[in-house]
This record gives structure tokens, C-alpha cells and sequence, in this order.
């Protein structure tokens, strides 16, 4: 993607984070700013390092996204940051690096998974409401000009791991890919929680074209 | 001899072929793509393809993607390194996993899949006999495979090393 396309697309991703933050402080009751660090094209090699480093254990929510956007959204964390944002839903608890469990049970892992779902939709309806509209033969149909998110998986798993399976979909005939690379506070301080965009092959065509 | 770019020893990436001879140690970490481990008992030679796609489709870059290009590419290289130019060869392949299996179904038959079909047509062609397996699931993989002994270590989170 060209240089020019790609500064006009990093300002919609800014526009939609400052939205997920709103939704976020909402969810949370807390200021939450998320904040745009990159939007940038890397290569496959880099791209399996941007959770950590490969070997590292990894806590990810990933979602499949359809229609106007398609690729996928993943939440990043490690384990504290995680169970931060449980003992923050659950007990009402700022409990940031000191957290009351630190086992991945059904409580822990369905705050972040509504976590990563509230953060994510409210990303990707602002990025979607906020793109060029859609001019291809698959513009007439309405869901095509919608986003639709899967519901979020959670995995913990090695870093280079998880890249793997969501870069798998869009590597067969790209070598390198856009990727939207975010960071977290939460009331002034920064937390290890990162919001990876990775729109496909044919959704990065498409957006280049609506960008003109 | 690890031809990728990463400064961590011994690390092979995605879409990379890794060679070590003796006592050396090659890793890789797996999602849905498949590692091909090449061994050569004599001489203790090693080689590990970090295999993406089943398929080059006539495309010669890069090499180590696609199975049917990093198969032989790795053999290459082997040969290369240890200047023998005949090799017994026996195989241990892992990965292949389906992070979304549960949840999501796929529009085709999984890549994984596909990958584990494709490498084992073309090991059995070259006659190579594979004599261990880890495959599937939907969790990733850490292989560390040792050149002296040519045992193939498979780590997964929460889970016992288990040695193919």
C-alpha cells in the first residue's frame, strides 16, 4: 500500500481507538485510553514476532471479521494484564500487576473474552462507519458494506504460535501484511494489552481502492 | 545453519529450512503450519522445514513455504552440509493444528490439512519413511529437534514434553 493510503487509513484506526477507548472506560468504569502506536506493512517474519517473542506464552482473543472488513482482530495480553481485567470487572478491583487468582478459569477467561468483544466491535464499527463505501459488484449487498466480527476465541498459546493461525488465511499469495499495532492504559498506566488489526489481502485491495 | 534472519540461535521461522549437523539443536514454533524433520542416523544430520502452504504452484520464492519446494530444498541443503551426496533418510512431521476448529468452520478443507496430505505424498515419492507423528489438535507446538540423537521434543502449553 502506498505511503499516501496508508496515512489517510491510519487516521480512520486513530479515529476508531479513540472509540474503543470510550467503550472501554465504559466497560471498565475507568479511564481506558487506547492509542495507535503503528500502521504498518510487515513481512511474515516480522509479523510472527509482534506478540512477543516466539517461545513466550501469549493470552490472545482472536476474531474472524467479515464484510466490509475482513482479516482478523486479536487482543493481546499476558497473564497478569489478564487477570487485571478480571479482578477489575469481578471484585471492582485497579488490582494492575497484583491479581487476587492467577488460574484461566470460566470467570477469568469470559471477562476477557467480553472485553476483547466490546473493545473490538466498537473499533470495527467506527473503522467500518468511518471507510470510503465499498464501489465493487459486492457493494449491493448490504452486509458486504457491514463488519461483522466473529465472537472472540480465547487461546494461550506460544507467541509465534498464535501469529501463525491468524496469519495463515491471507499468506498464500502475499509476503508481507498491514498490520495496526495498539497500546493500552488504564487511568495513566500503560498495561500490557495490545489490539492487533489484520485486514486481508482482498479487504487491503478494496481499501486502497475506496481511499483513492 | 539457520538461513533466516533472527538473531536466536537456532530458531527456524515460517517459511524457513534449518540444517545442523552433530550436536546441534534447531527449533521452531507451530500453529497450523507443519514441521518435516529430515534425519540421517550414520552421520547425524539434521534438517527442519517450517512448511505454510501444500502447494508452489510453479512459484520458486519462497523456497521453504511450500511443501513441495522446501522438501527438497532441505535435502539440498543437507547434502550441502555434510558433502554426502547419498542420504538414508527417515522423517518425523508435527503441527497441522486448527486454532478455530470449534468455533468457526472453515470454507475449506483447513490448510493444516492440506499441508499434512501433501507432505506425506511427497516423502512417500522420495521414499523417505516417516517414523513419527504429531498432528492435529488445536493448540500450537515448540519442536526442538537435537542432531546427535535425532529426537524430536514437542512442547505444548499445560502439557508433558512429549518425544516423537
Amino acid at each position: 500500500m502506498e505511503t499516501k493510503r496508508l496515512a489517510q487509513l491510519s487516521k480512520l484506526v486513530q479515529q476508531s481507538a479513540v472509540e474503543a477507548s470510550q467503550s472501554l472506560s465504559r466497560w471498565l468504569e475507568r479511564d481506558v485510553r487506547v492509542s495507535v502506536d503503528s500502521l504498518e506493512q510487515v513481512d511474515l517474519e516480522s509479523a510472527t514476532g509482534l506478540v512477543g517473542p516466539a517461545d513466550e506464552t501469549v493470552c490472545a482473543c482472536c476474531m474472524r471479521i467479515a464484510g466490509s472488513i475482513q482479516g482478523h482482530l486479536m487482543l493481546s495480553f499476558d497473564d497478569a494484564s489478564g487477570f487485571a481485567i478480571r479482578d477489575a470487572l469481578i471484585a471492582g478491583q485497579a488490582s494492575l500487576g497484583s491479581p487476587s487468582d492467577t488460574a484461566w478459569d470460566e470467570l477469568a477467561t469470559s471477562a476477557v473474552l467480553e472485553t476483547a468483544n466490546i473493545v473490538g466491535c466498537a473499533f470495527l464499527n467506527s473503522l467500518s462507519e468511518h471507510m470510503p463505501r465499498r464501489t465493487d459488484s459486492l457493494a449491493e449487498d448490504a452486509s458486504n458494506q457491514a463488519c461483522i466480527p466473529s465472537p472472540p476465541i480465547f487461546v494461550r498459546d506460544f507467541a509465534a504460535s498464535i501469529m501463525e493461525f491468524v496469519l495463515l488465511d491471507q499468506i498464500d499469495e502475499i509476503h508481507s501484511v498491514l498490520m495496526a499495532k495498539t497500546h493500552f492504559s488504564i487511568e495513566g498506566t500503560p498495561v500490557t494489552w495490545q489490539l492487533l488489526l489484520l485486514p486481508d489481502k482482498q479487504c487491503l485491495n478494496a481499501i486502497a481502492e475506496s481511499l483513492g | 545453519m539457520n538461513d533466516g534472519s533472527r538473531q536466536d540461535e537456532g530458531l527456524v521461522g515460517m517459511a524457513q529450512i534449518g540444517v545442523a549437523m552433530e550436536r546441534g539443536i534447531l527449533r521452531t514454533l507451530l500453529g497450523s503450519c507443519v514441521g518435516v524433520v529430515l534425519y540421517e542416523r550414520k552421520i547425524k544430520l539434521l534438517g527442519l522445514a517450517h512448511v505454510v502452504m501444500p502447494d508452489s504452484q510453479g512459484r520458486s520464492q519462497p523456497v521453504g513455504k511450500y511443501a513441495d519446494t522446501a522438501i527438497p530444498e532441505t535435502i539440498r541443503r543437507m547434502k550441502e552440509l555434510s558433502g554426502v551426496s547419498r542420504l538414508t533418510l527417515s522423517a518425523k512431521i508435527a503441527g497441522g493444528a486448527n486454532m478455530f476448529a470449534h468455533v468457526i468452520p472453515a470454507p475449506t478443507r483447513p490448510i493444516g490439512d492440506q499441508n499434512m496430505a501433501a507432505i506425506e505424498q511427497i516423502l512417500k515419492a522420495l521414499d523417505i519413511p516417516i517414523v513419527g507423528r504429531h498432528l492435529g489438535g488445536t493448540a500450537g507446538r515448540r519442536l526442538v529437534v537435537d542432531a546427535g540423537s535425532g529426537t524430536v521434543e514437542v512442547h505444548m502449553i499445560g502439557q508433558p514434553t512429549i518425544r516423537i
